[in-house]
């Protein structure tokens, strides 16, 4: 992943979303060994049956969230842990450590940021019938990647 | 809400659930008026509800959640407004601002945190069915306090 922090400044917001989905698409590529690709249809905005988030704080406060459906996450996590069969305990972290990763190398790629702004654990909601709210109402990044023909919502959401 | 720092408790774990509990009191008794007392986790936890997350990153990392049932949330953010309608946007918004007023009242009572650990933005989960997972696998504390004769559950997780 590159380190590289000329990449963005923190003040060159509406570069965000290509940087958000560079930081996705070399955690997908390390981790799971898969290219996957932003697309624009919100008709693909994945089912919300697992939710993974992780909280910025300090000179970036918000955010980052990983949406998409069971069947999506428990293949995530089949190609994380090299197994053919995952628990919903192991579903939850390899889709935690996925978003948790994300939003680290998202951060990484800011310039000024990196050391300035820490995440929190991850926490991952799972469940066929929940609503999410954030408190974050600043400005907000969405990007829908396609991982083996399935479609991943990952949101940064930042205060104002 | 103590927020001096002239008798900061020390970073002795032992006494951490007693914190938990004063901090959630406090923030009750400020913000809403109304005393919450400690008892014993009922048997049946009902599912769903409201549960409010908010992240802790720095020297102190992990999570806070506060969890309660649809109506006491409801009656919590009547509290809070005023009001006597609510909409499920300003409940959520009500419990996520008491869980983030624990989670920092909590970290102002000990010593060595309050400027190295921050919060990140409160997030809520409301529903009927869902789970939560958060990737904190080190100590964890819980208290269930009585608000208008409803369990209220506060949490904390810590990361090792």
């Amino acid at each position: 992943m590159s380190t590289d922090t000329s990449f963005a400044t923190r003040a060159q917001e509406e570069n965000w979303l290509p940087v958000l989905e560079l930081a996705v698409e070399e955690v997908f590529e390390i981790m799971l060994g898969s290219r996957v690709k932003p697309v624009t249809q919100p008709e693909l905005k994945p089912k919300g049956e697992f939710t993974a988030m992780v909280g910025l704080a300090g000179s970036l406060c918000g955010i980052l969230t990983v949406c998409c459906s069971a069947k999506t996450a428990a293949e995530m996590a089949k190609r994380m842990l090299g197994d053919a069969t995952v628990s919903p305990s192991e579903i939850a972290d390899a889709l935690g450590e996925v978003c948790n990763m994300i939003g680290g190398n998202f951060k990484n790629k800011l310039a000024g940021t990196d050391e300035r702004c820490m995440l929190s654990v991850p926490t991952v909601v799972s469940g066929g019938e929940y609503e999410f709210y954030s408190m974050a109402e600043g400005k907000s990044v969405e990007t829908i990647m396609l991982f083996e023909g399935s479609s991943i919502a990952v949101r940064l959401q930042l205060q104002s | 809400m103590t927020t001096t720092t002239a008798h900061p408790e020390p970073l002795n774990h032992e006494n951490w659930l007693s914190l938990l509990e004063r901090a959630t009191q406090e923030v009750f008794e400020i913000v809403l008026g109304c005393k919450v007392t400690a008892v014993e986790p009922p048997e049946d936890q009902p599912k769903g509800g409201f549960t409010a997350i908010v992240g802790l990153a720095g020297a102190l990392c992990g999570v806070v959640t506060v969890c309660c049932g649809a109506e006491t949330a409801v009656q919590i953010a009547q509290g809070m407004l005023g009001a006597t309608t609510v909409s499920p946007r300003e409940t959520a918004d009500a419990l996520g601002e008491i869980c983030n007023m624990v989670a920092g009242n909590f970290k102002n009572k000990l010593a060595g945190t309050d400027e190295q650990s921050m919060l990140s933005v409160p997030t809520i989960i409301s529903g009927g069915q869902y789970s939560l997972h958060a990737m904190a696998d080190g100590h964890s504390w819980q208290s269930v306090l009585l608000f208008m004769d409803a369990p209220v559950t506060v949490r904390l997780q810590l990361q090792h």
